[in-house]
């Protein structure tokens, strides 16, 4: 079952930009899926067109298997969007009971479900302070709370980290994580790469309004890279005694093998995280080298 | 209507969030306040709920003095002026955000992703926008019909009319207001150009309303040429059917102007003058009687603030009433108004020339009809504005 997808999507906006140059993106229920790239490569365009707040100049896209633009499937959808501003003159609870409303929720449900999300996103404390008096870290969990707050089978987060703090951060994460154990596919942007590549199943990279390449983080990452020190001078073959190097665990074993066939003690081994960043700077510099 | 709901709730919150609107509010409940605190018995009037009292022979209860003096303050002053005036620009200016703000990037977002058709959101939005004017009027209303029943002893539900009247005026602007904020999405410039706006289809009216009643003088003078009784000292005639009292008084003895007139001789004059003064006095008509036309095919799909105005007050006072100042200063002066009815449609005339308002005759059909079509198409392209952008 698919939570998103979409087919040669694009959007070129009035004044002539285009933002999203032929999307094929597909996201499965329950998966957490990120998408990274730069600015202005048209991830929020992407998250604003699936959501109708912006229109598609062409392609097709589905939510929930329903065609974009069914209105009653958003109500089983919860979003927060980039720099959201909620009504300073709301409390946090009002808020999340606002856009509860507006989904079409009964008073029941609403007051439950807001209740239950506030405190899951830490809020319980300030949940009847007005949002003008929240900092941004605050105003993004009440954000959250209200992206939850229907039960929704697929929320779409753009930048959902932005302006909280390190503890907030994984603190975020883990309602992520809480939200995706009941059955929530969750389609998220963010810059931050290191956050995603602890959370996310699979990843997309976005470049220039297209889908580069997408996958969980293992399979972009192609061959895993190691670590690999010992006690002693380099052995022939190798530049240092604490060395990286890329390749498969073939590769790993016969490295190995060189060091300990000259006797060395080895005192590190070890396969390094795979790191969405260099991937993805690496898929900048290879678009670079592209138009030179 | 749980989208309307979630609206009404949500833009009470915002309004009651801002100063200005309890400014209106303070000051709307302080005038009832006040009124309140006149009261009226078979002897006269009492000030501050009682603590001071004087006799009046005519603002005592029973009397119609009273009766008019009241009903002509509430529909002259506290609706005609303050609500329709003074409260709709401090409406305005506190309101001209609402749009702007709610269709700022990062907020419409949110309700943009809900499962709602974006008209629907529009049209709940803007009715309860007009939230801001129905608050203020509701109060002033309700405790006006109070504090009448209060001071005179009845309930005069007539007054309520204003109700739909101040808004129907108020939502006419607060649309070219809203659909300037919907295209710019800046509150300043929606604000200015609402006001702009709004001058101009005053400035429009006045023009209408001028040249109709330069063209009613001029026919007169026509009129008076053509009988050859245009002496340099002239009563106006009221235009429309002249009331049995404004005869007698015409032939009564109390008439000063008319007898002036009779012992004056009247001027021999040329026919040749008659015919040169005739002629440019008909071109003068002729071009009047264009610019009028002009003016009301202007203003034809305009709103039509002044006489919706005009037909609240109707609703409330009769129409031969005089208006406040006029129907307090003969109380104070110790007239009363229904021996002197010809002394208020006198002094009606005298206002009517003042404030050049002639009351072109129009039927509450056209004048409400023109308005809501008005507010229909400015709602209809903000809608269509807001249904077809990107956000
Ligand atoms: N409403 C709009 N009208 C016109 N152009 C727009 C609009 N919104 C975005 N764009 C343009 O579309 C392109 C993609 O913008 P988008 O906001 O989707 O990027 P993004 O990937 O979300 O960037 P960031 O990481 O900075 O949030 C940019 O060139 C931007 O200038
Ligand atoms: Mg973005």
């Amino acid at each position: 079952m698919t939570a998103i997808s979409t087919q040669g999507l694009e959007k070129r906006y009035r004044g002539g930009i285009h933002a999203l140059r032929g999307v094929d993106l597909q996201v499965d229920r329950g998966e957490i899926f990120g998408l990274i790239g730069p600015n202005g490569a048209g991830k929020s365009t992407l998250v604003k067109v699936l959501l109708t707040i912006v229109r598609r100049t062409s392609g097709t896209a589905s939510l929930l298997g329903q065609p974009v633009g069914h209105r009653p499937t958003l109500a089983k959808v919860g979003f927060l969007p980039e720099h959201h501003r909620m009504p300073r003159y709301l409390t946090g609870r009002q808020a999340v009971l606002y856009y509860a409303r507006l989904l079409g929720m009964t008073k029941r449900e609403r007051e439950h479900r807001a209740d239950e999300m506030i405190d899951i996103v830490g809020m319980g404390h300030a949940a009847h302070r007005k949002l003008g008096t929240y900092s941004k870290g605050m105003q993004q969990r009440i954000g959250l709370a209200q992206a939850f707050v229907n039960e929704p089978e697929l929320v779409v987060l753009d930048e959902p980290t932005d302006g909280v703090d390190p503890v907030g951060r994984v603190e975020i994460r883990e309602v992520l994580l809480r939200m995706r154990e009941r059955g929530t596919a969750i389609f998220l942007n963010s810059h931050l790469l290191s956050e995603l590549e602890t959370v996310c199943d699979r990843v997309a990279i976005m470049l220039e309004g297209t889908v580069r390449r997408q996958g969980t983080p293992a399979e972009l990452s192609g061959n895993p890279k190691w670590r690999l020190s010992y006690q002693g001078d380099a052995v022939a073959g190798h530049d240092s005694n604490d060395f990286h190097f890329e390749g498969d665990e073939h590769q790993a074993q016969r490295e190995l093998d060189l060091a300990r066939q000259q006797g060395r003690v080895i005192t590190h081994f070890a396969q390094e995280p795979i790191s969405l960043e260099e991937l993805f700077l690496a898929e900048v510099r290879d678009q670079q080298g592209d138009q030179p | 209507m749980t989208l309307l709901i979630a609206m009404l709730i949500d833009t009470w919150r915002e309004l009651t969030s801002r100063f200005l609107f309890w400014i209106v509010l303070a000051i709307s409940a302080f005038i009832v306040l006040l009124l309140t605190s006149v009261g009226f018995d078979e002897t006269g009037i009492s000030l501050w709920w009682g603590l001071s009292h004087s006799e009046h022979e005519l603002l005592r209860r029973g009397t119609r003095n009273l009766d008019v003096v009241y009903r002509a303050f509430f529909s002259d002053v506290l609706v005609g002026f303050w609500l329709t005036y003074a409260a709709t620009f401090l409406g305005l200016i506190s309101t001209a955000s609402v749009f702007p703000d709610f269709l700022s990037g990062g907020g419409v977002d949110m309700l943009l992703a809900k499962p709602r058709r974006r008209a629907s959101i529009f049209m709940a939005k803007f009715v309860a926008s007009l939230l801001f004017a129905a608050v203020p009027v509701t109060l002033v209303c309700l405790g006006v019909l109070l504090s009448m029943r209060m001071a005179l002893g009845v309930w005069e539900f007539e007054i309520l009319y204003a109700l739909p009247y101040v808004l129907l005026f108020y939502s006419s602007l607060f649309a070219v207001c809203v659909l300037v904020g919907t295209v710019t999405r800046s509150s300043l410039a929606s604000l200015l150009l609402t006001v702009v706006i709004w001058g101009l289809f005053l400035a429009a009216g006045a023009v209408e309303s001028t040249a109709g009643f330069a063209y009613d003088q001029i026919q007169d003078d026509i009129e008076r040429v053509q009988n050859g009784d245009d002496g340099p000292k002239n009563k106006r005639r009221r235009r429309g059917p002249p009331r049995a009292v404004q005869v007698e008084m015409e032939e009564g003895e109390f008439d000063f102007e008319d007898e002036g007139e009779f012992s004056q001789p009247p001027l021999e004059e040329s026919a040749f003058d008659r015919a040169a003064r005739l002629e440019s006095l008909e071109e003068f008509a002729a071009n009047a009687a264009l610019t009028e036309r002009i003016a009301s095919a202007i203003r034809w799909p305009l709103p039509k603030g002044v006489e919706i105005i005009d037909l609240m007050r109707e609703r409330i006072t009769p129409e031969d009433d005089p208006n406040f100042f006029i129907a307090f200063g003969m109380t104070m002066s110790g007239q009363p108004i229904e021996l002197a009815e010809t002394v208020g449609s006198l002094a009606d005339q005298v206002t009517d020339n003042i404030l050049s308002a002639r009351k072109v005759r129009r039927s509450n059909r056209y004048v409400i009809g023109t308005t809501v079509l008005f507010q229909a198409i400015t709602l209809g392209l903000a809608i269509g504005w807001f249904s077809r952008r990107d956000y």
